[in-house]
């Protein structure tokens, strides 16, 4: 059983898994997979930040309650939310700046369950 | 202070972009929705949440019933601005409705905001949709990397009536807002300008951004509540697509002037309503498929 409020950016207790390899990470836990994609919906570049001197939104590590914001899709001027869909941590994201299309995963999260809870 | 700001959050919400709104110079500030609310932040990069989320600024949103949008500090800049769609419904009043503190009318019984205050929200259709733009300062950028606020000014009616040597000083200097400033003007320390001679002028019309040049030499920014007029020498005026750079400067902080041409003023004109003209544009969109705003 893993209980952390904020797990290390670069490393999973369970197993030593770099953040960097988190795209293609599996975990599951009684047959339930814990990690999870978020994919941009539309074509567009990736913002960490919401304007160049501020910090990011949201960093690897952190966790992230549903429906809180933790990324923009930049479209010309205008900035969509990308949203945390489940409790979880952030366990890895594209960089800042990145085009992204149509299905491009975006984020990698580690969902909270009963047995993950922070 | 901030008008583009004011006619961002306005068109995020799809209002006209003098409806009234909060104009919050510092925060913090805590506000309760009485009812379901889309409404937008702009302006001074603060921290804010809404019902205890994060929410960025230069973002329009959605609140419920007894939600609250909380503002903390201000990570860069000076004033926010809260917009709602429909604007607040307070009287037009010789056809604003803003407040004049020191005239005592306008806006909200023509006075400051005190808590418990509640304001009503005029009629709206506007949808659920959470979007915001890219700040102003990455969309219209100028002199980033100065150790100051670098604004543009077109040389004013008495420009040549300052020596040569003030006019150099007046464009190298990197001024200094006093804390002897407010809404109508900013005072800046610095060195002194001179004239050539001695100017005896009658008072004439003054607009927000007129910089002059009184007895003690150092320079007066006419602001968003200028004196109607005045009898000082104008060595310059700040274009109007450059005061919200002013605005969003700190008490304390340093601004730089850079002359520029009628051409370059109306080039950064249009480079301004180019970026309103797209909010319109994608309000619009939102508006009628509302899953484009939804990463």
């Amino acid at each position: 059983m893993m209980s952390a409020a904020h797990l290390d950016t670069c490393t999973i207790t369970l197993g030593n898994v770099s953040a960097l390899d988190a795209f293609g990470l599996s975990l599951t836990l009684d047959g339930e997979e814990l990690i999870e994609t978020i994919q941009a919906q539309v074509p567009a570049i990736y913002r960490a930040h919401r304007s160049r001197n501020s910090a990011p939104f949201a960093e690897t590590g952190q966790f992230q309650e549903a429906g809180n914001i933790i990324g923009f899709l930049q479209n010309n001027i205008v900035l969509m939310p990308i949203r945390m869909p489940c409790d979880g941590w952030l366990l890895a994201s594209i960089a800042d700046g990145s085009r992204v299309e149509h299905s491009t995963p975006v984020f990698r999260i580690l969902r909270a369950t009963g047995a993950i809870t922070p | 202070m901030d008008a583009l700001a004011l006619a961002t959050g306005n068109l995020l919400l799809g209002n006209a972009i003098g409806a009234a709104a909060i104009e919050c110079p510092g925060v913090p500030m805590r506000i309760r929705f009485l009812k379901d609310t889309a409404f937008s932040i702009t302006g001074a990069d603060a921290t804010a949440t809404l019902a205890g989320r994060p929410i960025p600024t230069d973002w329009r949103d959605f609140a419920r019933v007894d939600d609250e949008l909380c503002l903390s500090h201000a990570r860069q800049g000076v004033y926010c601005y809260i917009c709602v769609a429909g604007g607040f419904d307070v009287p037009l009043v010789l056809g604003s409705r803003s407040t004049h503190l020191r005239g005592v009318f306008g806006g909200f019984e023509g006075r400051m905001l005190q808590p418990g205050d509640r304001l009503e929200a005029g009629q709206s259709e506007a949808t659920e949709a959470a979007f915001g733009v890219i700040a102003p300062a990455d969309a219209l950028p100028f002199g980033q990397g100065e150790d100051a606020t670098v604004v543009r000014v077109l040389p004013a009616a008495e420009y040549d009536a300052f020596t040569d040597e003030s006019k150099e000083i007046f464009l190298s200097t990197a001024w200094k807002i006093s804390s002897q400033s407010n809404r109508a003007g900013y005072r800046l320390l610095g060195p002194t300008l001179s004239l050539e001679h001695p100017n005896e002028m009658r008072s004439h019309g003054l607009v927000p951004g007129v910089i002059q040049g009184p007895a003690g030499g150092q320079p007066i920014i006419q602001l968003a509540d200028a004196y109607t007029a005045g009898g000082y020498p104008k060595i310059g005026v700040v274009i109007e697509p450059d005061l919200w750079r002013i605005a969003q400067t700190r008490l304390g902080g340093a601004l730089r002037f850079r002359l520029c041409g009628h051409t370059e003023a109306l080039s950064a004109y249009d480079e301004m309503q180019a970026y309103l003209n797209q909010i319109r544009l994608w309000k619009q969109t939102c508006e009628l498929h509302p899953s484009r705003s939804a990463a």
